[in-house]
C-alpha cells in the first residue's frame, strides 16, 4: 500500500502539468484584467517554482519578485532569492523588513518567536499587496498542498494571495516540478525552512519528513483512506493521528470568516457565485 | 457528410457574448461544409453557474437565441444552456436547433452531485432519453455525466441511434496520463468503447478554458463506428474540428457486429422489473 501511495504522488507528464499551471495563471489574470504578477521570493523551492511558472505564463517583463528578509534571515536565502530573479531576468527588489518589525516589537520586547514570525509573514503580505496596487498586478501565492492541509502557514500572511498555482501540489511534487522547470539545483536540494529564526527547518518543526507526510496526506485526502487503513498500510498510529489532527485543527485557516445566518441568503453560505462570475 | 466539433471557452454567466461566439462559429462551420455543429455542455452560459443558474435560464422561445435560430437555417446546431420549464424547474439542457427552430431538447438525465460537482443542488433531472433526426441521421444527445452511465447509451442504441452526440464540460483532473488529464483519457476510452459496441459515430465536444481554477480538459474527438478516433482536438485551445462522416461505415460495422439485431429489450425489461421489485422489497 505504501508503494501505491508513492505511486499516487508521481506526476507522469510534468510538461503537461507545467502547461496546465501556466495556462491557469495566464487565463485567470488576463480575464480579470491584469497583465502582471507579484511574487514574494524567499529563496525556497515553492516561491522559486511559482516564479518560473509565472514567467512562462505572463512573460518576464510582467513578473515582479520581491525578497523581504528580516535581519536574522540567512544570507543564503537572500542569495537564492536573487539568483531566481537573475536567472529569470525579472524585476527584483530586496526590502529589509527589520525596521518596521523592530519598531513594533520595541513595544513588546518579550514577544516569542512564533508571534514575531507571524508578524513578519503579514508584513510581507502587506508589502506584496502594496506593490500589486502600485503595479496593477495580482499577488501570486506560493502555498503548496502539504502546508495548506496541515496549516503550516500564517493566517492572512503567506496564506493570503490572489491566485495560487501550487495549491494542488504536495511538497514532494513541488520538488519534482521545480527540478523539471529548471529551478537551480541548490534551491531544490536544500532543506525547506520558513527561515523565521536561525536553524529552523520545516521538517524539524512539523516533526515529520515531507515524504512520509505526503504519503499520509495523499492517502487520506485524495484516496479517502480511513485512519485504520493508513495504519494498516504501515504508518505508525501516533504519526497518522498527529497528521490527521493537524489537518482537522487547521481547517479554520482554509476558510474565510464565518457569518451568523439570520436572513434568507447569507454571503458565505447560500450566495453562491464563482469569483470568475462574468469573466 | 460532415460534422463540426466546436471546442470553445465561454464567459461565465454572459449569455449574449456566448451566443455571439457560437453563432459566428456556426456560420464558419457551415462555410467549411459541416451539416451539424456541436458545442460543449452549457456553451451559452459557462459551467460552474451555482446561483447564476436562475439568472441565465432560457426557454426555446427566448429572444436571446434569435441569432442561433437564424444561423440554424444554414446548419444544424447543438448548444448547451440552462432551460427553465413553464413550472420554473431548471434543467441543464442541450438544444438541437435546425431550420429556424428548436427541434429537440435533451435535459441532462444524470446530474453529478459529488466531489467537485454540485449540479443536483441547482437543476432538476431530465427524464427522457429520446433519439431524434438531425441532419446527420438518427441521433441522440447525451450530456457529459449521462455517458458515464451505460443505461443512457443502451436506451439510445435501442432507438436506432447512429450518432451519439456528447456535449461536455469536463474539468481536468488526474496527472497519470501523458499529454492530457486523466479524465480526458477516460473520455477517449468511453468514446472508443461505445462507438464500437453500438456501431455508431461518437461525437464528443468538450470545453476548454478555466473557471476558478477548474481547467477544462478539451481533447474533444470523434470516433467512427469501428471505435477508431478519427479526429482529436488539443487539450487547451479553442478549435473547430471538421470531420467527414461516412454512413456506409455504420452499415459495415453493424453487419460485422450485429449487436443491435441481437438485443432483447423485452427480456431485459422483465429482468429490470424483477430486479427493481426485489430491491424495493428489501
Amino acid at each position: 500500500m505504501i508503494e501505491r501511495l508513492s505511486e499516487e504522488l508521481k506526476i507522469e507528464d510534468k510538461a503537461f502539468i507545467e502547461e496546465v499551471l501556466t495556462r491557469f495563471l495566464r487565463e485567470e489574470l488576463h480575464k480579470a484584467g491584469f497583465k502582471k504578477g507579484v511574487i514574494g521570493l524567499s529563496g525556497g523551492v515553492d516561491s522559486s517554482l511559482a516564479a518560473f511558472l509565472a514567467v512562462k505564463a505572463l512573460g518576464k517583463e510582467n513578473v515582479i519578485g520581491i525578497s523581504m528578509p528580516y535581519k536574522s534571515s540567512s544570507q543564503s536565502s537572500r542569495d537564492d532569492a536573487e539568483l531566481v530573479a537573475k536567472t529569470l531576468g525579472i524585476e527584483f527588489h530586496e526590502i529589509d523588513i527589520s525596521p518596521q518589525i523592530d519598531a513594533y516589537y520595541s513595544l513588546f520586547p518579550d514577544a516569542d518567536p512564533i508571534r514575531r514570525g507571524n508578524k513578519m509573514a503579514r508584513e510581507r503580505m502587506s508589502i506584496l499587496y502594496d506593490f500589486a496596487h502600485a503595479n496593477n498586478a495580482l499577488v501570486i501565492g506560493t502555498s503548496n498542498k502539504s502546508e495548506l492541509l496541515i496549516g503550516y502557514s500564517t493566517r492572512w500572511g503567506d496564506s493570503a494571495h490572489d491566485v495560487n498555482p501550487l495549491g494542488d501540489l504536495y511538497k514532494t511534487q513541488v520538488w519534482e516540478m521545480a527540478s523539471f522547470v529548471g529551478v537551480p539545483e541548490r534551491i531544490v536540494k536544500k532543506k525547506p525552512s520558513a527561515d523565521l529564526w536561525p536553524g529552523q527547518t520545516d521538517e524539524g518543526e512539523i516533526g515529520l519528513d515531507y515524504h512520509t507526510l505526503d504519503k499520509i496526506l495523499v492517502g487520506y485526502v485524495d484516496l479517502r483512506l480511513k485512519r485504520d487503513e493508513l495504519i494498516e498500510a504501515g504508518f505508525k498510529p501516533e504519526v497518522v493521528d498527529r497528521v490527521l489532527k493537524m489537518v482537522q485543527t487547521s481547517q479554520y485557516k482554509r476558510k474565510l470568516p464565518i457569518i451568523c445566518k439570520i436572513a434568507q441568503r447569507t454571503v458565505d453560505k447560500d450566495f453562491l457565485y464563482l469569483r470568475d462570475w462574468g469573466l | 457528410m460532415k460534422v463540426a466539433v466546436a471546442q470553445i471557452n465561454t464567459k461565465l454567466g454572459v449569455v449574449e457574448a456566448n451566443v455571439e461566439k457560437c453563432t459566428e462559429l456556426s456560420l464558419r462551420a457551415k462555410e467549411e461544409g459541416a451539416d451539424v455543429v456541436v458545442f460543449p455542455e452549457l456553451s451559452l452560459t459557462g459551467y460552474n453557474l451555482q446561483d447564476l443558474t436562475f439568472e441565465v435560464a432560457l426557454t426555446p422561445q427566448s429572444p436571446e437565441l434569435i441569432p442561433l435560430i437564424e444561423a440554424s437555417r444554414e446548419i444544424g446546431i447543438v448548444v448547451g444552456l440552462i432551460e427553465e420549464s413553464p413550472e420554473h424547474i431548471f434543467y441543464n439542457s442541450a438544444f438541437y436547433i435546425e431550420g429556424g427552430k428548436v427541434k429537440h431538447v435533451h435535459r441532462k438525465f444524470y446530474l453529478p452531485t459529488y466531489g467537485m460537482f454540485d449540479e443536483g443542488r441547482f437543476v432538476g433531472k431530465g427524464s427522457k432519453i429520446e433519439a431524434f433526426d438531425s441532419k446527420l441521421g438518427k441521433s441522440a444527445l447525451l450530456i457529459c455525466e449521462d455517458l458515464w452511465h451505460f443505461s443512457t447509451v443502451y436506451l439510445a442504441f435501442l432507438q436506432g441511434t447512429k450518432f451519439i452526440i456528447a456535449p461536455s464540460a469536463s474539468p481536468g483532473r488526474g496527472y497519470k496520463e501523458r499529454g492530457m488529464f486523466g479524465n480526458a483519457e477516460v473520455w477517449l476510452n468511453i468514446g472508443e468503447f461505445y462507438s464500437r459496441l453500438t456501431g455508431s459515430y461518437f461525437i464528443y465536444s468538450n470545453r476548454v478554458g478555466v473557471e476558478d481554477g477548474f481547467v477544462f480538459s478539451g481533447s474533444s474527438f470523434v470516433c467512427d463506428p469501428y471505435g477508431r478516433v478519427v479526429a482529436k482536438a488539443s487539450p487547451f485551445d479553442e478549435e473547430l474540428l471538421i470531420v467527414e462522416l461516412s454512413p456506409s461505415l455504420i452499415r459495415s460495422a453493424r453487419v460485422n457486429l450485429p449487436l443491435l439485431r441481437d438485443e432483447r429489450p423485452l427480456t431485459i425489461l422483465k429482468n429490470l422489473r424483477r430486479i427493481v421489485d426485489d430491491r424495493e422489497a428489501e
